[in-house]
């Protein structure tokens, strides 16, 4: 054993040890990254569920009478403002301009999902195509309450 | 007179019999340094792929379940005498409530309700409705939702849709 041959051989291990130890942290940093969006994703699912299985279990029997959509849009909201959001998930209720559909945002950390829900698909509402009348009480409630969507954050 | 011998030294880099298993070693031993940090780094990758399909995933199913919620309103709003009738007798027996641009837009890619209805078979009390939405991504993978609707016949309307599975399409 040559002093050569041992100083090229501790040089070698440090440099692989080093760069063995860079690759190392940078999958530790990437899997502790992935863990959090795992369970971000994993919130927002269970509030999507969550969300869907309210709004499916709304009191049918309203729905059957003659009410309009904006009134059933405005039954939604309600229902789904009668029960907060999951911890760690930040929820937002909008009416798009023009529309009588009702967009769901949910939020945790960088992620994001939208579901939009028309209250005309959970028993149809207002035979006849939608009158303007009807389309600016929608309007009106997204400027109300479906904005004053702070309700939710944790 | 004893002949001088010329002594023999060792090369610096020639292996020596004693030594010369030092820097071998070191080689395997950084080599298998090295394969087990790239082989965690693929790991890594590998989980890092999925969590981006099942984000890419999830955005495709939100879309989709926006777009059997327009359908299905639409329907109920315009077209309710579409509802009992599977999709191959719109043309023929649907123009009582819908005309043949009306029908193209419920059909069309991207129409009227963001996605393009690839079947809808009523049954009974239910109705399963197949629909397709392009790739949220230029070149990525068109998605199609199969989607569960109660149905009532008299009058005909629908309600509630509801996700039965997603899956992506070859293009």
């Amino acid at each position: 054993m040559s002093l050569v041959e041992l100083l090229v051989a501790t040089g070698l291990l440090l440099g692989s040890s080093a760069a063995s130890m860079g690759l190392s942290s940078r999958v530790a940093a990437t899997l502790v990254e992935d863990r959090q969006k795992l369970g971000q994703h994993e919130r927002l699912e269970a509030e999507v569920q969550a969300v869907e299985a309210r709004l499916l279990t709304t009191p049918q029997e309203p729905f059957s009478q003659q009410l309009s959509c904006g009134e059933r849009l405005r039954m939604l909201v309600a229902q789904l403002e009668s029960q907060p959001p999951q911890a760690g998930v930040l929820r937002s209720l909008e009416v798009p301009a023009g529309t009588e559909e009702l967009l769901i945002r949910l939020r945790s950390g960088d992620q994001e999902r939208r579901r939009l829900y028309s209250p005309a698909a959970f028993g149809g509402c207002g035979e006849a195509p939608a009158a303007p009348a009807s389309g600016d009480s929608a309007l009106a409630m997204g400027e109300g309450e479906g904005q004053g969507e702070g309700h939710g954050a944790i | 007179m004893a002949a001088i011998v010329p002594r023999k030294y060792p090369h610096p880099l020639s292996p020596s019999r004693e030594g010369g298993f030092v820097l071998p070693l070191a080689l395997g031993v950084s080599m298998l340094l090295m394969l087990g940090s790239l082989s965690l780094q693929t790991v890594a990758l590998q989980g890092h792929f999925d969590q981006l399909n099942q984000a890419a995933r999830s955005r495709d199913e939100d879309a989709l379940v926006g777009a059997a919620q327009r359908l299905v309103a639409e329907l109920n709003r315009s077209h309710p005498c579409l509802l009992p009738l599977p999709l191959s007798r719109w043309p023929q027996e649907g123009q009582a409530c819908a005309g043949p641009s009306q029908q193209e837009a419920l059909l069309g890619r991207a129409g009227a309700f963001g996605g393009r209805l690839i079947a809808w078979r009523p049954e009974l009390q239910q109705a399963e409705a197949l629909i397709e939405a392009d790739p949220a991504v230029p070149g990525g993978i068109a998605r199609r939702a199969a989607f569960r609707v109660a149905l009532q016949l008299d009058p005909p309307r629908a309600q509630s849709p509801r996700l039965l599975g997603l899956r992506g399409v070859a293009p």
